[in-house]
């Protein structure tokens, strides 16, 4: 295949992030008009932080009038895991220097979990999973910001399993023929079960990937690749 | 308008500067197995922590979250293609709710 191929077939593995991002995009343009904020402000942040629980969490603080300075404090707590997954995947993947700064850019829980798993990974098919996941959580939301209000609410609540679905079908694949190992993602679920009833979620799932990490790490299990 | 041109701008950072801090090191040097190994169980600690226990929140009853987990891992096991399983789980997850809010 050769690279615009390549691109277009990561354009297409994006296809199940895109079922999850779109109403998720939608629901945050909505609730984002209805608490008064300003289309360019929503539009502008989606485009430049492109991370949804912050987003989510900015309306709040938007409407509580929260300075600037604490705003970028709290989004930075809920990003710390960012670093954990980058470090795994860039350590994983020997890209050239301006892949690893479009894969960075273009990290999220969902591209991280959808390409971190994979034996070895073209440049062009990871560019083609981060740019059509990026295009739909702006597309979502430039839909929620305009039509936003015609759209069933129940229809966006079934889809809220959408991501969910990603995350298990990934998980259950990476599992087969070693499920020995379940022991990795078991232990860091308890964890953050019991840390996110003492520590906002952001901050309670970073540590919970370490502890799960660590626990692999002295379990042993995994293949070193 | 001020306040949310500065506030988009310290958020962007907030949420950049942690995505771009692995993009410079160069860590693949450390050869130790326990680190490695570290690492390898990154990506499947991070899936646990993100599934659970955030899915007990679909469709706002933490049964609702488990049966259409349920459903979504059967489906996974028996090799359902991913499209396929967001669709199915979906809608059932949407049955449930419309179900749910009958019987109150």
């Amino acid at each position: 295949m050769n690279q615009d191929q390549t691109f277009l077939s990561g354009l297409k593995g994006s296809a199940p992030i895109m079922t999850g991002y779109i109403p998720i995009a939608i629901a945050y343009g909505v609730i984002g008009i209805q608490e008064g904020i300003p289309p360019w402000v929503l539009l502008s942040m989606s485009i430049l932080i492109y991370a949804g629980a912050s987003q989510f969490m900015a309306i709040n603080l938007f409407s509580m009038g929260i300075s600037p300075i604490e705003m970028m404090f709290t989004i930075g707590v809920i990003n710390l895991r960012h670093i954990v997954m980058g470090i795994s995947f860039q350590n994983r993947f020997a890209f050239s220097f301006k892949d690893r700064i479009l894969s960075s850019l273009g990290l999220t829980d969902e591209t991280f979990a959808t390409l971190s798993l994979r034996k070895d990974l073209a440049p062009a098919y990871m560019r083609g999973v981060m740019v059509g996941s990026y295009g739909s959580w702006i597309f979502g939301a430039v839909m929620g910001i305009l039509f936003g209000h015609v759209l069933p609410p129940i229809l966006s609540q079934g889809l809220a399993i959408a991501i969910y679905v990603l995350f298990i079908t990934l998980l259950t694949a990476s599992l087969k023929g070693r499920w020995k190992i379940v022991y990795i993602p078991l232990s860091s679920m308890m964890a953050n079960l019991l840390l996110s009833t003492i520590l906002p979620s952001g901050l309670s799932i970073v540590l919970s990937i370490l502890i799960g990490a660590i626990i692999g790490s002295i379990q042993g299990g995994v293949d070193d690749e | 308008m001020n306040d949310y041109l500065l506030a988009i701008l310290f958020m962007s950072l907030a949420t950049q500067i942690p995505r771009l801090i692995p993009a410079f090191g160069k860590i693949s040097s450390i050869k130790n197995p326990h680190f490695k190994r570290f690492l390898a169980s990154i990506p499947l600690a991070a899936l646990g922590a993100l599934i659970f226990p955030g899915i007990l929140s679909v469709g706002g009853n933490p049964i609702i979250g488990i049966l259409g987990a349920s459903l979504a891992f059967f489906l996974a096991y028996k090799g359902a293609h991913v499209m396929l399983n967001i669709l199915l789980s979906s809608l059932f997850v949407t049955l449930c709710i419309i179900l749910s809010n009958s019987m109150l």
